[in-house]
């Protein structure tokens, strides 16, 4: 629910921190909170509007590197073309997935944990593609027409670009047709099913278009870091993603945002608690978990109830007041 | 290779798998008893491991008291886990999901509690068993190898004679099939649902003192053997026993004979690829339930 | 084009041993309301879902405009011009008024990811017809102005009405109502027959699946009776109303006497303070912001058969769950030989003696037929006499014993009831409440029934029988209550009011009800 002030007033949030912040180690952090922002939000597309449970988004998101590192290394590609292949690489991948969109939730995600482990275990071990367990390394910087975005701040605009190109996107595809069918499948299938929609149909689109979403955030992350190997890409990294989608709200995109600034973020900061820091980032989780639409999301909308206790009932679309029991 | 070497091999996957079970044997009571996907039961084995081997430090004990003292130290956590976060959480009555999500955190916090306990070396059980090999028709058989399958399956039909004779076990199993009807009956669900958690851990801390005198016991040792236990226990069925016994055997027996035969660096893919072939053959897993959806 | 819209040859669709539907023929011409009724378990929502392809049928055919629909999926048959609602109205509960309307739209309708990324021309467009017609829809069911609230905080009688507007947006060709009028007081029901005339008017042909009787007869042109899975009768309201063998479907046929065992004597008066087993006093139970109950007074003395029976919908498991602590009450009082049942678990009501033989027999599926009494012996009272309580379960119904080692899921309807019988009684109960014993069970298995519940009895157990079928309950029953949305509105002893032609009118609706000045609720009448 933003108006339009809110939003320029949060994009000149972004906009400004790498000014505000100008010590390069947290403009690489930033630069890797967006790149999860990303990746939240293509998960935020599947568990949070689809209602699938898939811990295999890290496959994808590797795929997505690889494929760019290897086109711009080897190849000579240009970055943008790398770029949209990546997506591409990664959301032809996701076909394989098809025959298992329609298994129940708990087995379609253990199903995509073991896709991600094999995904995983093939970029550790076809070293020939992939440089195995030593990973690519010199991994070119973007340059799209001449322009070489080389610094960690420059990087920070290509990352921070994509990231609301991406949010945009899924606002739209979320308030369209495609959209409202992902939503009917998550809360009641017989009835979307009645009401015309090819359920199993819809939830391979739904793979795609997050495939591809984490496909593109690879490439930016390869293009970064300058180095991949495979142990980025293994299924903690999933866990990461969901617990960022989770953490941020389920069912709301500028949850998913938050969550991942958080995720990234949080452990930063703790670093200075040194061990117990990891601890207090589970402890965090476990809180958040307290709270029934989950995440800062749904304590921004409990508080928010609160405050607007005394104004006349208003409609809000992401969250529901007052349901019955 | 000789047929002593396949045998060892054949008994090495059967032990293996035994110990996949064990935990698998816990994440399906649990999803069969309240639907939630346990992603803490590997740790909970963790902690089981370091408890026997603590207690080792300590003291010269016998394997099986070692054991027992696993199995106390993976309950005790389970119980303490379920008690303070998990009723919780189901008593604020938050979607499922958010649950899930929880026993991630949990995982978090176990592995680096235990990181901080233990430190990140891992750590090796002492010798507990004898040095050579026990003869069986002419061959050697590491003799751990053979303990642990045989406590392995002592365990596992322990735990099918308590569900099956006693009147906890059959009061527990009604709970997870119907809890209103069990709760007309004057089965408290709350109570069943927690010994299902202690239960688990129980099972999931024998697991952990037999592989970590097997290999050895690191804070993150929970984590693929967790991952591998759910694979097993969807490949048997998410929800039934005999199926988390069979799929945790199967499971190891694959990945150990793959290992051997095809290609050691595959091994866990061959697990994985498995998975996904039997699911798409049977949906619910090879043993078909019916009954409450997943 | 002539032929009807809807034909059904010999369909049929079992499971496992029961058998829902038995070979129904029946054809729905187009233009109509086919009325849809029969007795709870008479297979009609199965039906509705073998249309809707939901259920897949074990056998015979369905015809849609002549042609036969076989595997067609469920989406299909919405894409063709099939639609339906649902009995426990199954809603897209986090999305707005005006969403759910328009997911009702997507099989006609076509933008996909590229062209919602884009927002094309055509998208915003469709987008823009989309929500026209969603909103001129809920403007046609009465919702008008209540689009952008959230479809889970609509009033009941609105989420119903939406799920009907939901169905109707598409302009469908057919349309399946399940239970539309479950839950909804006299005016809104009366608002309900007016739509559906509406949606007729608008040449829909509607299948109505219904139990609220005034309804039915008032909106169908032409009703089908359903019982045990096979068609009982087929005409106009008006034949159907006198039809003496849809009388006796509901209210149950007249049982020989051979069955009825009591030697109790029909008293009817309200038992003293001092003999009461279960005593209850303004009870008010809600469901969400659903009422339930609305202020119940009914007592039980102690070594009594006491019916409770009323229409479907009336309350009465809802009082079987609330003296058995599954659902807590917002107001009223229950007591167990005077003592507050307050505050307790439904296990401590169990060791109490307060033992429930749910509704649909609710039998533990996997477990065997040995190990179901064994959890019936649970409370610590029972598990000292457990073994014998056992084997006289096994001398009373010889067929249980046969099956001793059977999971309880391959047992027919009749011995699932006969097996919950016998698990209760495992509790060795003081109170025994039983929830619709005889539901889809046949005529010959309900006299079995009846002799076990009048063994019981002999025995010594209180016993509250809830029951659709008023023949059976009040003739073993020494006193019965008629509860009516929520509320007891007749009692007395069981002859008299088996003979009391108001219990008849409580069920089928016969009174005239929109001229009743409460709409139809009165006063509790004592027949002694």
């Amino acid at each position: 629910m933003k108006s339009v002030v809110a939003r320029v007033l949060v994009l000149s949030a972004f906009v400004a921190a790498p000014f505000v912040q100008t010590n390069h180690y947290w403009q690489h952090v930033f630069c890797v909170a967006l790149i999860g922002v990303v990746l939240a939000l293509g998960m935020q597309l599947l568990l949070g509007m689809a209602g699938l449970l898939s811990l295999g988004q890290a496959a994808f998101y590797g795929i997505g590197a690889y494929v760019s590192a290897a086109l711009t290394l080897y190849f000579g590609a240009p970055f943008l073309v790398a770029f949209i292949l990546a997506g591409v690489a990664a959301a032809i991948c996701s076909l394989l997935l098809v025959p298992i969109v329609r298994l129940p939730g708990s087995s379609l995600a253990v199903a995509t944990l073991g896709f991600n482990i094999i995904i995983y275990l093939v970029l550790l071990n076809e070293d020939w593609a992939t440089g195995g367990s030593f990973g690519i390394m010199n991994v070119p910087a973007p340059r799209i027409f001449g322009f070489a975005f080389a610094g960690e701040r420059a990087m920070y605009f290509l990352c921070l670009f994509v990231a609301v190109v991406v949010y945009l996107g899924m606002e739209r595809l979320v308030h369209s047709r495609f959209g409202r069918a992902l939503r009917a499948i998550s809360q009641d299938e017989d009835a979307a099913r009645a009401s015309g929609i090819s359920v199993n149909l819809y939830k391979s689109k739904c793979f795609l278009v997050a495939a591809f979403t984490a496909g593109i955030a690879g490439s930016l992350y390869a293009h970064q870091a300058r180095y991949i190997n495979p142990y980025d890409f293994s299924f903690t990294k999933s866990i990461e993603i969901l617990i960022m989608v989770v953490v941020g709200g389920l069912g709301s995109m500028p949850g998913a945002v938050v969550g991942a600034l958080i995720v990234v973020l949080a452990p930063e900061y703790l670093r200075s608690s040194g061990e117990l820091r990891l601890i207090l980032f589970g402890a965090l989780v476990v809180v958040l978990m307290g709270f029934s639409r989950g995440g800062v999301a749904g304590l921004v909308s409990v508080l928010g109830q609160q405050l607007t206790r005394f104004r006349p009932l208003r409609a809000s679309k992401a969250t529901s007041s007052g349901e019955p029991q | 290779m000789s047929a002593q070497q396949f045998i060892q091999t054949v008994i090495g996957g059967l032990a293996i798998g035994c110990i996949y079970s064990l935990i698998a044997l816990g994440i399906s009571m649990i999803i069969r008893a309240t639907e939630i996907l346990h992603f803490a039961q590997g740790e909970i084995m963790m902690i089981g491991a370091m408890t026997g081997l603590s207690a080792l430090w300590m003291a010269d004990l016998p394997f099986v008291l070692v054991l027992a003292i696993g199995m106390i130290g993976g309950g005790v956590a389970a119980l303490a886990i379920e008690l303070s976060v998990y009723r919780t959480l189901r008593s604020l009555r938050v979607p499922l999901i958010n649950i899930v999500v929880s026993t991630l955190g949990i995982s978090l916090i176990l592995q680096n509690v235990a990181r901080l306990v233990w430190g990140s070396e891992p750590l090796r059980y002492p010798n507990l068993f004898a040095k050579h090999g026990i003869e069986v028709h002419g061959f050697a058989i590491s003799p751990q190898l053979i303990w642990i399958v045989v406590l392995g399956f002592a365990m596992m039909v322990l735990l099918q004679l308590f569900f099956r004779h006693t009147r906890l076990g059959v009061a527990m199993q009604a709970a997870a099939q119907d809890p209103a009807a069990a709760q007309l009956m004057g089965i408290s669900v709350k109570t069943t649902t927690t010994l299902t958690f202690l239960i688990a851990g129980v099972m999931a801390g024998a697991a952990g003192v037999l592989l970590g005198s097997l290999f050895f016991a690191s804070f993150n040792m929970g984590f693929l053997i967790g991952i591998k236990a759910f694979v097993a226990a969807t490949i048997g069925g998410l929800g039934s026993l005999t199926g988390a016994m069979l799929g945790g055997l199967i499971f190891g027996l694959v990945e150990t004979l793959a290992g051997t035969f095809i290609s050691t660096a595959y091994k866990d893919a061959i697990g994985m690829a498995l998975l996904i072939a039997i699911l798409l053959l049977a949906p619910s897993g090879i043993l078909v339930r019916v009954g409450r959806k997943i | 084009m002539t032929g009807p819209l809807l034909g059904t040859e010999q369909l049929a669709c079992r499971f496992g041993g029961l058998v829902a539907v038995g070979g129904v023929d029946m054809s729905v011409q187009r233009g109509d309301v086919q009325g849809l009724i029969g007795p709870n378990g008479a297979g009609k929502t199965t039906f509705l879902n073998l249309i809707s392809g939901h259920v897949r049928p074990t056998g015979g055919a369905i015809f849609f405009e002549g042609s036969n629909l076989e595997a067609l999926p469920p989406q299909r048959r919405a894409a063709i011009g099939i639609r339906r609602t649902f009995q426990n109205l199954r809603l897209f509960r986090e999305m707005t008024a005006l969403e759910n309307v328009m997911v009702g739209l997507h099989a006609g309708t076509e933008s996909e990811i590229f062209h919602s990324l884009l927002r094309s021309r055509k998208q915003r467009r469709e987008e823009r017809e989309t929500a026209q017609a969603s909103r001129a829809a809920l403007d046609f069911v009465g919702l008008a102005g209540c689009e952008n609230l959230v479809a889970g905080a609509l009033p009941y009688g609105h989420q119903r009405l939406l799920e009907i507007a939901r169905a109707f947006v598409a302009k469908p060709k057919l349309m399946l109502l399940d239970e539309p009028a479950a839950g909804l007081n006299g005016a809104e029901a009366g608002q309900l027959v007016g739509l559906i005339r509406r949606i007729q008017a608008a040449g829909v042909t509607v299948i109505l699946v219904e139990h609220h009787m005034e309804v039915v007869m008032r909106a169908c042109d032409r009703i089908v009776v359903l019982n045990y899975g096979k068609k009982l009768a087929d005409g106009s309201p008006a034949d159907i109303r006198d039809h003496s063998g849809v009388i006796e479907a509901y209210l149950g046929a007249r049982l020989p006497a051979s069955a009825k065992q009591t030697d109790v004597k029909p008293t009817g008066a309200p038992c003293s303070q001092k003999s009461a087993m279960l005593r209850i006093s303004g009870l008010h139970v809600k469901y969400g912001q659903i009422p339930a109950l609305r202020g119940l007074d009914m007592d039980v003395g102690a070594g009594e058969i006491v019916a409770l029976i009323g229409a479907n919908g009336a309350g009465k498991s809802t009082t079987l769950k609330a003296i058995s602590g599954l659902v807590s009450p917002s107001a009223g009082t229950l007591e167990l030989k005077g003592r507050s049942l307050a505050g307790l678990a439904p296990e401590q009501r169990v060791e109490l003696g307060i033992v429930q033989v749910p509704e649909g027999r609710r039998i533990f599926p996997r477990l065997t037929v040995d190990e179901n009494l064994l959890v019936g012996a649970y409370p610590a009272r029972a598990r000292a006499d457990e073994r014998q309580a056992r084997e006289r379960a096994y001398t009373l119904f010889p067929r249980l014993a046969e099956r001793r080692r059977q999971a309880g899921a391959s047992l027919s309807g009749g011995e699932q009831q006969m097996l919950a019988f016998a698990r209760a009684m495992m509790a060795q109960p003081l109170l025994l409440l039983l929830d619709e014993p005889s539901l889809g069970l046949a005529p010959i298995l309900v006299e079995e029934v009846a002799a076990a519940i009048s063994r019981f009895h002999r025995d010594g157990a209180t016993i509250l029988l809830v029951e659709q079928n008023a023949e059976l309950a009040l003739s073993l029953a020494s006193r019965g209550f008629v509860i009516e949305t929520g509320r007891i509105v007749l009692t007395g002893s069981g002859p008299n009011l088996l003979k009391n032609p108001e219990v008849w009118a409580s069920y089928l609706g016969q009174g005239d009800w929109e001229a009743a000045p409460d709409n139809g609720r009165r006063e509790p009448a004592s027949m002694n």
